[in-house]
């Protein structure tokens, strides 16, 4: 178990036009561990993470990974070191089949192009997101589910050494949700180091060891999962004062 | 590996025979139709160029014709310089891929509309560079390469069409070999989402970089035959925007980003073009104009596609 | 000499403005790239000198006429054909309104020959003096009318329901159409004025250079690079540009010798490609995403 945090962020601030977005955020990821990113609507999750990849630039602050500051690395670089991101609106290559779209990922990254790893990372990575039976369908005859799911083998396909994820359980059902968790876990297994933003509760709690909560741009939780969901100020930043207020009127009720 | 099936056999056969009737041309037909054919051939790897940047990676290259007139100049500066004809090939075409690496490495940076444009800049500025240097280039007076006297002209012919078959065949396989290698997927990737590809690892900016240079030295080898072929040569015809059109359209009739597309486009593009020159030419340009419109209106994307879907009888696109 | 040559260059400068503003309209508004432009500029020159030559009218007074000409031809062109293979590839157009410049080129020299035509007119030597530099006073006509008829637009676009349409669409497809603007008619009516602009220049431009089927391939060189250089969409952007553009020519003519010209103007263009390429005063959007 190395004590060197595999994801280091610190005191990151992002800035577009005269918003600023993300604001001295600070927090580290450990191996293996999965860390939630929540927060409510234009808290800068996202952001956050687009900086990670580089597709958002940092106005102070910087993020290393595996001990290397990768802040200014192109993305195709990040992507052969071992990072992996799959985007909340999902674009996979549309004139490629499924199995093509994931064999880009898997020619691509970490310097792999031997003919029959690429083939075995393959066809794990379809295997394990359950897509095999629409592996040779394009990405439009393919149900949305699927298409998340496609994003997800894509990133796999990478062999990945941190995998962000992006909303991916968004527009999904409660069946499908249950899969997707079920599938990151089983990635975690593989040795994975995983950051993934979320809005859906349930899924946050089930397979997060620890959540780190924005509001605003800053950072008002880091924590275990009870303990974040629990803190007044977390409760306060997503359903607001006045429930919160109630909510400390009815434990006192109680208490007495 | 997928079988091969009886279809598969029949089309492999019919390759075949196609091969080997273009092989026997020489003999078989006359030299004015052994002069078409030459010209066919020609713009079978002009589309084919074309086909590796606009078909595969979507940068649309509407200048590419630039390559042509290079590879042009370099195999007729160079056979002047004494380098014989066919060392002077792999010169131009060497020659026309440096020039695409060192020009695509900014140009390939912008996006579709603008690098159109920049491209057909290029065409024009290369064109008025080689004028303006004159000297070996012969400038405005055009440049006469020196003449083959070991050969009748005859045999000279008939060399010319043999390279320019090879070169077509060589193109073809290049293509063939691109859409299953790693470039090609990279391009296949990156004309659908750069900044996915990117994300997935794929260096972009190498890979269409790398696909502009092969198209050049495919174009630029093109241009070189030619311009042996046509033992004389001025920026006016080598440079001709034309030929870039007259390849982009042909691709389109064919189908781009298809490996045999570009090939049928380029026949019966051509072919057309012979048929009604000969005919009336007078309303040469007209004609092309009406066929164009036509073909563009009626056929958006190209006639082998709906051609391989009647062939194999389903629905549904394959990629 | 200095002052000659901006002189020269601010008076061609005002009429390449014109002839690209149609083109950069159609550019920023539909995503086309009309390759048939530069043949509605030839047309317009050649309605003067059948107008003008036939009938000894003043070619001033022969715009109107080109305008409305060239305005059907556009409007038709777009509506019946261009507006087919709008949600394709930018392959498609370009291939197509090349096709149609290889219509409109042909039916112009099997109607009139390749020859070289004029369009004289009496004032045609005259020229006026400033200091040591000559204006003539043709060019300097053309210029003005060339502006007043860009003001001309402008204005359309900023006071009509119509001109506010062909805006709001440029800025916006999509969103224009929810507010209930046929995008179609917006097209075709935009199509229809870039071609009576062009028309219009074509008819100035007669006045000063030889009048022949090809002269419209020279213009669209002249009128790409403009578009580019002032920002495509803009209006102001290509009159800026045409002044720009038309001096760049004057001096390198001056300077480098008449051949240069072209080279020196694709050289300029390509650095903007590279360096600037939303041009003098486009918006980074225009054009992207087409």
């Amino acid at each position: 178990m190395t004590t060197q945090p595999v994801l280091r962020i610190r005191d990151v601030t992002v800035r577009f036009g005269g918003v600023t977005a993300v604001k001295g955020v600070s927090f580290d990821v450990a191996q293996n561990e999965i860390v939630g990113l929540i927060g409510p609507n234009g808290a800068g999750k996202t952001t956050l993470l687009n900086a990670i990849s580089h597709l958002e630039t940092l106005a102070s602050g910087s993020i290393s990974c595996f001990g290397e500051r990768i802040s200014d690395w192109a993305p195709h670089r990040m992507a052969a070191f071992g990072i992996a991101r799959t985007f909340q609106v999902v674009q996979p290559f549309a004139n490629l089949t499924v199995r093509q779209n994931v064999r880009v990922g898997a020619m691509f990254a970490r310097g792999r192009h031997e003919h029959v790893r690429v083939a075995a990372a393959v066809e794990e990575a379809i295997e394990l997101t359950g897509l095999g039976a629409k592996a040779d369908l394009l990405p439009h005859q393919v149900t949305l589910a699927d298409r998340k799911r496609l994003e997800l083998a894509r990133a796999l396909a990478m062999q990945p050494r941190v995998l962000l994820l992006d909303e991916v359980m968004a527009g999904l059902n409660h069946t499908e949700i249950g899969k997707v968790i079920a599938l990151i876990r089983a990635i975690r297994d593989k040795g994975v180091t995983i950051l993934v933003v979320e809005h859906v509760m349930k899924a946050i709690t089930a397979i997060c060891d620890r959540i780190v909560v924005l509001q605003f741009g800053e950072k008002i939780a880091d924590d275990r999962p009870d303990r974040v969901l629990s803190d007044e100020k977390v409760v306060r930043a997503y359903l607001g004062d006045r429930y919160a207020a109630r909510q400390a009127a009815l434990a006192q009720g109680e208490a007495r | 590996m997928t079988p091969i099936s009886p279809r598969g056999l029949l089309l492999a056969l019919a390759g075949a025979l196609c091969l080997a009737a273009l092989a026997a041309v020489p003999w078989l037909a006359g030299n004015y139709w052994m002069r078409i054919l030459t010209s066919i051939l020609m713009y079978c790897v002009v589309a084919q160029g074309l086909n590796v940047i606009v078909g595969f990676a979507g940068y649309h290259a509407f200048g590419n014709a630039a390559f042509f007139g290079i590879g042009a100049y370099a195999l007729g500066v160079s056979e002047v310089l004494g380098l014989g004809f066919l060392a002077s090939i792999p010169v131009a075409a060497a020659v026309s891929a440096l020039v695409a690496a060192l020009v695509g490495w900014p140009l390939l940076r912008l996006r579709g509309h603008y690098f159109a444009i920049a491209t057909v800049a290029l065409t024009m500025a290369v064109g008025e560079l080689v004028t303006n240097i004159g000297g070996v280039t012969g400038g405005a007076q055009g440049l006469a390469l020196p003449l083959d006297t070991s050969q009748s002209p005859e045999q000279v012919y008939r060399q010319i069409y043999f390279l320019m078959f090879g070169l077509a065949v060589l193109s073809t396989l290049a293509v063939w070999h691109l859409s299953n290698s790693r470039l090609g997927y990279a391009l296949r990737a990156l004309k659908d989402s750069e900044r996915g590809a990117m994300a997935m690892g794929v260096d972009t900016r190498r890979a269409k970089v790398a696909a502009w240079a092969i198209s050049a030295a495919l174009t630029g080898a093109a241009g070189a035959i030619w311009a042996h072929w046509m033992t004389f040569i001025e920026v006016g015809s080598a440079f001709d925007i034309t030929l870039s059109v007259k390849g982009y359209i042909m691709m389109l009739i064919g189908g781009m980003g298809t490996i045999f597309g570009p090939l049928l486009g380029a026949a019966f593009f051509e072919l057309f073009s012979t048929l009604i020159w000969s005919r009336f030419t007078e309303v040469h340009n007209l004609v092309l104009g009406i066929l164009v419109c036509v073909v563009v209106l009626a056929l958006p994307f190209g006639i082998w596609q709906p051609l391989r879907r009647l062939w194999h009888g389903r629905q549904g696109s394959r990629a | 000499m200095i002052l000659q040559t901006i002189i020269n260059g601010l008076l061609i400068g005002g009429i390449y403005g014109l002839a690209t503003i149609g083109f950069s309209m159609v550019w920023g508004v539909m995503g086309i790239i009309n390759l048939a432009h530069g043949a509605y500029i030839m047309l317009g020159a050649y309605v003067a000198y059948v107008v003008s030559a036939r009938f000894g009218i003043e070619p001033f007074l022969v715009v109107p006429l080109a305008m409305a000409a060239l305005f059907v031809l556009g409007y038709v062109i777009q509506a019946w054909m261009l507006n087919r293979v709008l949600k394709t590839s930018l392959l498609l157009s370009l291939a197509l309104t090349f096709g149609i410049n290889l219509i409109l080129v042909d039916l112009t020299v099997m109607e009139f020959t390749s020859d070289f035509r004029a369009v004289t007119t009496q004032y045609a030597s005259t020229a006026l003096e400033w200091g040591e530099a000559f204006v003539p006073v043709a060019r300097l006509g053309a210029c003005l009318f060339a502006l007043a008829l860009a003001w001309i637009f402008h204005e359309f676009l900023a006071r009509t329901r119509s001109g506010q349409a062909i805006l709001a669409a440029a800025l916006d497809r999509e969103v224009s159409r929810l507010m209930g603007i046929n995008p179609s008619r917006v097209y075709a009516m935009t199509a229809g004025l870039g071609a009576a602009l062009a028309g219009a220049a074509g008819v100035l431009s007669s006045m000063i250079f030889p009048v022949s089927p090809h002269m419209g391939n020279n213009f669209l060189g002249a009128v790409f690079v403009i578009t580019v250089l002032g920002g495509i969409g803009s209006l102001g952007g290509a009159i800026l540009a045409g002044f720009v553009y038309g001096l760049i020519q004057a001096f390198a003519s001056a300077w480098l010798g008449v051949n240069y010209q072209e080279v020196v103007a694709f050289t300029v263009f390509l650095l903007i490609l590279i360096f600037r390429p939303q041009g003098l005063l486009g918006k980074k959007y225009f054009g992207e995403g087409q």
